[in-house]
């Protein structure tokens, strides 16, 4: 049997630092995937990534229920996110291409698979950064909006709108190549 | 089938086939995990330095007063006026938000109180009742939202005395 949060947790604040790696190895690949979501280039997913733990870390005293690490460090991954970004906006980074979309793991069956990863990204850049926290909390971590809200502080009706508002964005900047597959 | 009813169902579909593109695991580099790792520190340790240090600044303060040097602590009085807890402890940026770093004490005929040295300086801190229960001060202001998700007070200090 596996060792808890709330194990890994005791042991790190009783001295034992190497236990906050279980912590770290079964968070890290969902918070990689939303990072890179929410900000498409590595450095920048890779930075939020380690602020998030280890701000974590060093604040593991605030965690006030020991059994809920994952939902608290998604909220300061969100937060870090939201940070990066905004520094990442003002530099003003012209989105390309993603590199992070055309090396995940590949679809085995399509041939274009690259070319619509791509697209996607590409599409998922364009929504302003409300809409595309809410869209990948719902449809990509598949949180319900009352975990939405908790995470983020916005609330429920807010979140449902920003949802709904990226996902029509999404149809009209796919929708010709998705027909077109 | 009709064409508005086609176009709904191709609708859904498309934003059920971004998601599952989106929800594919990321590859980012191998050695974030390494770095993370490297970069902790035992926290009990330095939970066990930070209670050390209260109690020699503590016995130090008059030295201090009669030494004036720029950015020298402050004695801050942590107080709670709290008859039903068991046990009390400050929490902050000042210990690392340890539990067992600041405990309070409880005079006879008085509530929880605990002399801190603080640097000059915003502090963020609470107090944690009976080990689990997170208090704000009710005597100093709230900070602002941070990252943590629970709320905090606020003290700054200035040279001469906190706020």
């Amino acid at each position: 049997m596996g060792v808890t949060d709330a194990e890994a947790i005791a042991r790190v604040l009783d001295g034992d630092s190497d236990a906050y790696a279980v912590l770290v190895n079964r968070y890290g690949p969902r918070a990689a995937r939303y990072a890179a979501r929410m900000l498409g280039d590595r450095q920048d997913a890779e930075e939020a990534i380690q602020d998030a733990f280890l701000r974590a870390y060093r604040a593991l005293g605030r965690c006030v229920d020991h059994n809920r690490f994952g939902p608290w460090l998604f909220s300061i991954l969100i937060n870090r996110c939201r940070t990066v970004g905004a520094r990442t906006g003002r530099r003003g980074r012209t989105f390309v291409h993603d590199d992070i979309a055309l090396e995940s793991t590949p679809a085995p069956e399509q041939i274009d698979g690259s070319a619509w990863r791509a697209e996607i990204a590409h599409a998922l850049a364009k929504l302003d950064v409300a809409q595309r926290e809410a869209f990948v909390l719902k449809h990509v971590e598949q949180m319900s909006y009352e975990e939405m809200a908790e995470l983020t502080g916005v609330g429920i009706s807010a979140l449902k709108m920003r949802v709904k508002r990226a996902s029509d964005n999404l149809r009209a900047l796919l929708q010709e190549t998705y027909s077109a597959r | 089938m009709p064409a508005d009813e086609r176009d709904e169902i191709e609708r859904d579909e498309l934003i059920e086939r971004v998601a599952a593109e989106l929800q594919r695991p990321v590859s980012l580099s191998p050695d974030v995990s390494a770095r993370i790792m490297a970069a902790v520190t035992p926290l009990a340790w330095r939970g066990r330095w930070a209670a050390s240090a209260v109690g020699l600044a503590a016995a130090a303060a008059v030295v201090f007063a009669l030494s004036p040097r720029r950015h020298q602590p402050t004695i801050v009085v942590f107080s709670l006026p709290d008859t039903t807890a068991h046990q009390v402890a400050v929490v902050g940026d000042f210990n690392h938000w340890d539990v067992h770093a600041t405990p309070l004490a409880k005079p006879k005929g008085h509530g929880w109180r605990i002399a801190v040295p603080l640097s000059p300086g915003r502090h963020v801190y609470a107090f944690v009742v009976d080990g689990t229960r997170w208090v704000l001060d009710p005597a100093a202001p709230k900070a602002l939202d941070d990252d943590y998700g629970t709320p905090n007070s606020v003290v700054t200090v200035v040279p001469g005395g906190a706020t």
